[in-house]
């Protein structure tokens, strides 16, 4: 992509932050600026600049500079605004002027709204002029290099200032913006979730979620895990959820009493947090990996460690291996009773049949794990 | 008056005829001997008995020798005979014995095996009085208390004690030592009678043929013979009848007790069969039959006293059948962290 001077002003100008303040007359001697623009997390380039012409787009929308004069107030005269331009991206050790220029003399009459169409607009009543513009090329070409291989913002820190002088040349208004692009795609936003832990079982009703992002803004999601729900995804698309959170600038939430519906004992769940990433093409969802958690007292898994820690051996092994992690297996009752020959029993009757069994040491048990 | 001193006289008269009546039959019955008799209780191969007045016929547990009975084992052949002080004699193979003997009472007056040729290991329990004899052409072996092996050959007999003193003597020279616990003597068909120490592999044959309870190959497809309890069909933790058909003991089973317990348990558990005719009966609890196998072993009170054990050292080495087991499936449904279903199965027979 190569960026035109002119352009690349206009982009810093009204992209980076479309902007341009100015009024003019002599009888102007305040005017208040105010630059409209959305912080996003990521900017896509091509939408503010067209690539094959190399021209500002003239639909970029949410920005915009709002001039009104205020001294005297709602007057009327001449202005022009200058722009600066500076840029700091990643791994930079201070910030680079890119730009730097001024607009020509055009009337403003109380109020003045300058929008991206207003520059690329060919017949357009302002127009960067050539007197005074300085364009850093060293900072142009390597920006041009990285739109090459990326089609977003680099990260980095822009900055751009503008300054609204009268026809006579004294400085009337001002202002500037500052925009930190931290991530150059959606996909560098990460969610990690640390609590709870994959597979792990609780009795809390209210548990805390944990989690690590980059992002601010994170949707806190939890789904019931359905008898016919196989794996997390199944829960994610096969249920309503439980609790849907938007929350900004916390990394940790405690199940909320006013959630949509409440945990329950022997009941499985699926967490997902989902990094919110804004862009100037709307909100993107980074969701981490599903975390299912589970709500037992787990009574009966605890009867059987008690057992197989005594009874060791090759059975003991295999049952420890599956109550560790990864696999964390706990009793679960959804899938039916537990049956001795056929027959269902109670945990009562269970512990009994353990203790015997415990007792009987000259007694052959063989464990076997089935997969349904 | 006076008829009624005469019943009175009558009566007193009746009362001392009575009284001496009972002592002098009471004393009659005390000088009364009898026969001893002695018990087969195990055979091994080709055993042949005969009384003085039939010919050879198989031996089979529990035949009653009697005082002039002959017992002969073939080759490869062994009989174990059981005397009701627990006296216990292995009769070798290619052996040929004669059982001599009175008791009066429960009191053994005399006791002898005449042992023509072969060989016979000896526990002979101590008495106060009696001396139990053993005696060849060449030989006599006076045995009280005693651990021990007696062999005759034709041209020597052999006395070897493992425990307890022996008086040997040849008869034929009229010598006599005694021979004591490690020693063996050696009479010849010259008179001579010589005694040494005993080599240490026949004192220690001696006490395995005793622990083996015969030879160590014993035959355990029929340990009690005749005698073997039908159980039916074992089948673990479910009662069992069980039955012992008596008539090879020809009456002479005053009462019966199985022993039994599970494979390996330390403790026996007595049950007390009922004694119906032929027939010894019982039924074994339910929680008393276990998988995988029951061992056993048979008390049997005798009409004259006796208690024999059968198999003789069943109580350190049990009959054993199989019990068949009942096998479990314990299913334990559960839920793995990805949300697997896994059931846990645990299997076990009892």
């Amino acid at each position: 992509m190569n960026i035109c001077r002119k352009n690349l002003l206009f982009l810093f100008a009204c992209l980076g932050i479309l902007m341009l303040p100015g009024l003019i007359s002599a009888q102007i001697k305040s005017v208040d600026v105010n630059l409209q623009f959305t912080d996003y997390d990521v900017m896509y380039l091509t939408d503010f600049v067209n690539v094959r012409t190399q021209k500002l787009n003239p639909n970029i929308s949410a920005i915009s500079m709002d001039m009104t004069v205020t001294n005297p107030a709602g007057g009327s005269g001449k202005i022009y605004v200058a722009i600066k331009a500076m840029i700091k991206l990643q791994g930079d050790n201070s910030f680079s002027e890119l730009v730097e220029g001024r607009t020509n003399v055009f009337s403003i009459n109380g109020t003045r709204s300058l929008a991206a169409r207003d520059f690329a607009r060919g017949n357009s009543d302002i127009y960067i002029i050539d007197n005074g513009y300085i364009l850093n090329d060293a900072v142009k070409t390597r920006l041009e290099n990285l739109a090459t291989t990326i089609t977003t913002a680099p990260p980095g820190v822009y900055q751009v200032m503008m300054t609204v002088y009268n026809e006579s040349g004294q400085q009337v208004g001002g202002t500037s913006k500052t925009i930190t692009v931290s991530i150059s795609t959606p996909d560098q936003v990460l969610v990690e979730i640390s609590n709870p832990a994959n597979g792990s079982f609780s009795t809390n009703l209210a548990p805390t979620f944990n989690w690590t992002t980059q992002a601010s803004g994170v949707y806190v999601k939890v789904f019931e895990v359905g008898a016919n729900h196989h794996s997390p995804q199944d829960a994610l698309t096969g249920s309503n959820p439980c609790l849907i959170r938007q929350l900004n600038g916390v990394s940790s939430l405690t199940y909320p009493s006013d959630a949509q519906r409440q945990l329950q004992q022997e009941k499985a769940y699926v967490l997902q947090v989902s990094a919110i990433v804004t862009t100037n093409r709307g909100e993107v969802d980074q969701a981490s990996l599903p975390v299912v958690f589970r709500i037992t007292d787990d009574k009966t898994g605890k009867i059987l460690d008690n057992f197989f820690s005594v009874l060791g051996g090759a059975a003991g092994t295999t049952y420890s291996t599956l109550r560790s992690d990864p696999a964390n297996w706990v009793v679960w009752r959804t899938y039916g009773g537990i049956t001795l020959d056929g027959s269902t029993i109670t945990e009562t009757d269970l512990q009994s049949i353990l203790n015997a069994l415990s007792m009987q040491t000259d007694t052959k048990i063989q464990l076997s794990v089935e997969n349904q | 008056m006076q008829k009624e001193n005469q019943m009175e006289k009558k009566r007193i008269f009746i009362a001392i005829f009575c009284l001496l009546g009972l002592l002098m039959l009471g004393q009659t019955k005390k000088n009364d001997t009898r026969d001893i008799s002695a018990y087969v209780i195990k055979v091994i191969n080709n055993v042949n008995m005969r009384t003085p007045t039939t010919g050879w016929q198989k031996a089979v547990p529990l035949n009653t020798l009697k005082s002039g009975y002959e017992l002969r084992t073939e080759k490869g052949s062994l009989a174990m005979i059981l005397f009701a002080d627990q006296s216990k004699l292995i009769i070798r193979e290619k052996s040929i014995v004669t059982i001599k003997g009175e008791v009066k009472g429960k009191e053994i007056i005399s006791r002898s095996v005449q042992m023509d040729r072969g060989d016979m290991i000896f526990n002979v329990k101590k008495a106060e009085t009696e001396q139990f004899r053993f005696s060849s052409p060449i030989s006599v072996a006076s045995i009280r208390g005693t651990q021990g092996d007696y062999s005759t050959g034709g041209d020597a007999d052999s006395l070897t004690i493992a425990e307890g003193l022996a008086d040997f003597s040849n008869s034929l020279s009229g010598k006599r030592q005694p021979i004591g616990s490690g020693q063996t003597g050696i009479a010849d068909s010259s008179g001579n009678l010589n005694v040494g120490s005993a080599y240490s592999h026949s004192l220690r044959r001696i006490k395995d043929i005793q622990s083996e309870g015969g030879y160590g190959e014993s035959d355990t497809s029929k340990p009690l013979g005749l005698l073997a309890p039908d159980f039916g069909h074992l089948l673990s933790k479910h009662s069992s009848n069980v039955r012992i058909d008596l008539a090879s003991m020809q009456g002479k089973a005053a009462g019966v007790h199985i022993f039994y317990r599970k494979q390996g348990d330390p403790l026996f558990i007595d049950l007390a069969l009922t004694v119906t005719g032929q027939t010894a009966a019982g039924r074994l609890p339910a929680e008393t039959v276990k998988y995988p196998r029951l061992e056993y072993y048979l008390s049997i009170q005798t009409t004259d006293g006796s208690t024999l054990v059968l198999p003789e050292n069943g109580t350190t080495a049990p009959v054993s059948v199989a019990v068949e087991g009942v096998r479990h499936e314990l299913r334990i449904p559960g839920q793995t962290g990805s949300l697997q279903e896994k059931v846990v199965v645990l299997h076990w027979t009892d």
